[in-house]
């Protein structure tokens, strides 16, 4: 049985519509339900429901086989897993954001989500800025002056124009990943390949 | 106030009790295997300059010494592998020595995880080099001994992947040096996505069979069938010869009668640079990360002065003690206990029980813990349960925990009294 980690939130939606069509359905009240396991046992696999920034875990320390989870999340964590398949859905703009007119060369303080990918882009840009760990809400965090800007994903761009914020850069997109665990990969290659192959019909179709 | 000194450094632990009893039988199994197959073990430092280790590592990996100065101030290092400090014994000590070497260790090594905050920053490695023999036979040895040796620990459900970085090494060479190593770091990531966006973006960097050729590359493993898949892709000579020794490796391992426990990964790809040839990593079905790995690097001995080939593999000790089942743990300690004026017979029959094969710790028991004047009283108890335990009473009476333990010791009262060595 292939035990597959979820992350719930974001990418939910997508993630069971991705499944669905790769012969693999699960219940439409995913997002309502409070149950943690499923298990599909005509299919013979298992859903873990966690929270995104844990999938990686779950996946690194074989408590899941596979997992399917944001590059973002994927990114900051730096999980030791194989990342075998961009899914192509729950697609992101990751941005600098801040006042209009804010000059992101001159930055100095970032709040951020995600120190990983904005200390890595201010260091390609020659800087050394000081990066502030947030959880969330983290355009409050230019408004009220805790930073000169901020990095976050960005898919409409309605929370951050409501709070008269604007894009000033992007860092790159970032989408779903399938990741696997190393021993899953090697010891149970032969299911890995398989549900890999049913999701890689599938989002190849999509990518078009 | 933070009280940082009952606390230890991030990524280091203690063992004790059970869980130290199987550490150490685990490492004790290892290395009684590994001496078996005609192993020699080596100590090292703990420590060496940091040069020794940059000769072996890749410099990326360089950030993940954990480093100190020494009395003339030169940056020593915590060894972070055996391999490297192996490879310098064997170029130095036992440069006269002839070849093959066959040595092995079990050792701890450390190193800074580039900062990750999760991760073990202190490793335990069991390990074997065979050093002086460069054909597939050598890199068979390793494996069926890893595989052995696994199997003294009691690990039953394992596998070894086998990679080749010839074979990697050789479909790259087409490319641009550049390309390749972003190649190779993707591999080394295990980012079969980041690997594909890189030649999606290279259409220009060789022909099309080729770059389709690279991209199906990293996602082939199995058996005999993966070597003629191997083949189908094998351009270059050097591919093609990685596929003969893939498959003589193979041949030798089945008349090892391991090859059920082993398949081949073309896209292995382990991060020390030192790798030229076969490489090997092994994962156990109860742990999510690999116990062991290890391959073929013909050119590291070079470094030190000495020109060999070489191949080995090393288990990750804590890894393997976490994939164990916890069941059977040890022998049981058994302990003596002794009143007023018995300590000399205690004493005695606890060098005796020793010499026997027994644990047994012996000690005294006051009058606090609810003892009488003329020893002890038949409803005392010790508060340890583990173990058989007796206690012998002045003018001779001994209880204990059980029948056997008790004829045991008073055998021994008896036999010590007759030799004239006791006096009761």
């Amino acid at each position: 049985m292939l035990t597959i980690a979820l992350a719930k939130g974001r990418i939910l939606d997508a993630t069971a519509r991705a499944l669905a069509s790769a012969g693999y359905p699960v219940p439409n009240d995913l997002a309502e339900s409070r149950r943690l396991i499923l298990e599909d046992d005509s299919r013979d696999v298992r859903y873990l429901l966690a929270k995104p920034v844990d999938v990686p875990a779950y996946v690194e320390h074989g408590a899941a086989d596979l997992g399917i989870v944001g590059k973002d999340v994927l990114h900051e964590k730096q999980a030791d897993v194989h990342e075998l398949l961009d899914l192509r859905f729950g697609v992101c703009r990751l941005v600098v954001a801040g006042w209009p007119h804010t000059d992101v060369g001159a930055v100095k303080r970032v709040a951020t989500k995600y120190p990983r990918f904005t200390t890595d882009y201010f260091r390609r840009l020659g800087r050394q800025i000081e990066v502030i760990d947030l959880q969330g809400s983290v355009e409050l965090a230019p408004l009220i002056g805790l930073a000169d800007c901020i990095v976050d994903l960005v898919e409409t761009g309605r929370t951050l124009a409501e709070n008269g914020l604007t894009p000033l850069a992007e860092l790159g997109t970032v989408s779903a990943r399938l990741v696997a665990n190393r021993r899953s990969y090697q010891l149970r290659a032969t299911e890995v390949d398989a549900f890999v192959e049913a999701l890689r019909q599938r989002s190849g179709g999509a990518a078009s | 106030m933070q009280s940082d000194f009952i606390e230890r450094p991030i990524g280091t632990r203690d063992y004790a009790g059970c869980e130290m009893t199987r550490k150490r039988d685990i490492e004790d199994r290892l290395i009684r295997e590994f001496e078996l197959w005609g192993y020699q073990s080596v100590e090292t430092p703990l420590f060496e300059y940091a040069e020794t280790f940059a000769r072996g590592l890749h410099r990326d990996e360089d950030e993940r010494l954990l480093r100190l100065f020494d009395r003339e101030g030169r940056t020593i290092a915590l060894r972070p592998e055996m391999t490297t400090p192996v490879a310098r014994v064997a170029a130095t000590l036992l440069a006269s020595e002839t070849l093959p070497l066959r040595l092995c260790y079990c050792a701890k090594t450390y190193n800074g995880r580039g900062g990750r905050v999760q991760g073990s920053v202190e490793v335990t490695q069991a390990g074997v080099e065979l050093i002086g023999d460069s054909g597939p036979d050598a890199d068979a040895e390793i494996i069926a001994l890893m595989v052995g040796s696994l199997r003294e620990t009691g690990l039953t459900e394992f596998r070894f992947a086998l990679g080749h970085m010839g074979f990697v090494q050789a479909l790259f060479s087409v490319l641009p040096p550049e390309l390749r190593t972003r190649l190779r770091h993707a591999l080394i990531a295990k980012d079969l996505v980041a690997y594909d966006a890189i030649l999606a973006s290279e259409t220009q960097s060789a022909p099309a069979g080729w770059l389709e050729a690279l991209r199906v590359m990293p996602r082939i493993r199995g058996g005999v069938d993966a070597i003629e898949q191997a083949r189908s892709i094998a351009f270059v000579e050097a591919a093609q010869q990685a596929c003969d020794e893939w498959q003589d490796l193979l041949a030798a391992l089945s008349e090892h009668e391991v090859a059920d426990v082993v398949h081949l990964d073309l896209g292995l790809c382990l991060d020390h640079e030192y790798y030229t040839g076969i490489t090997i990593e092994g994962y156990a079905d109860a742990l999510g990360q690999p116990i062991a790995y290890g391959g073929r690097y013909d050119a590291l001995l070079a470094q030190f002065g000495r020109q060999a080939a070489a191949t080995g593999c090393v288990v990750h000790v804590e890894r393997v003690l976490a994939a164990l089942d916890e069941s059977g743990c040890g022998v049981p300690v058994d302990r003596l206990y002794y009143g007023a004026g018995t300590r000399p017979v205690a004493l005695a029959v606890g060098r005796e029980l020793r010499r026997l094969g027994h644990r047994v710790a012996v000690a005294g028991i006051t009058l606090e813990q609810g003892v009488d004047e003329s020893g002890v009283t038949d409803t005392w108890t010790p508060t340890d349960p583990s173990g058989a335990w007796a206690c012998l009473a002045a003018g001779g009476t001994l209880i204990a925990s059980d029948e056997e333990f008790a004829v045991v010791c008073q055998e021994i009262v008896r036999v010590l009294g007759q030799e004239g060595d006791l006096r009761c």
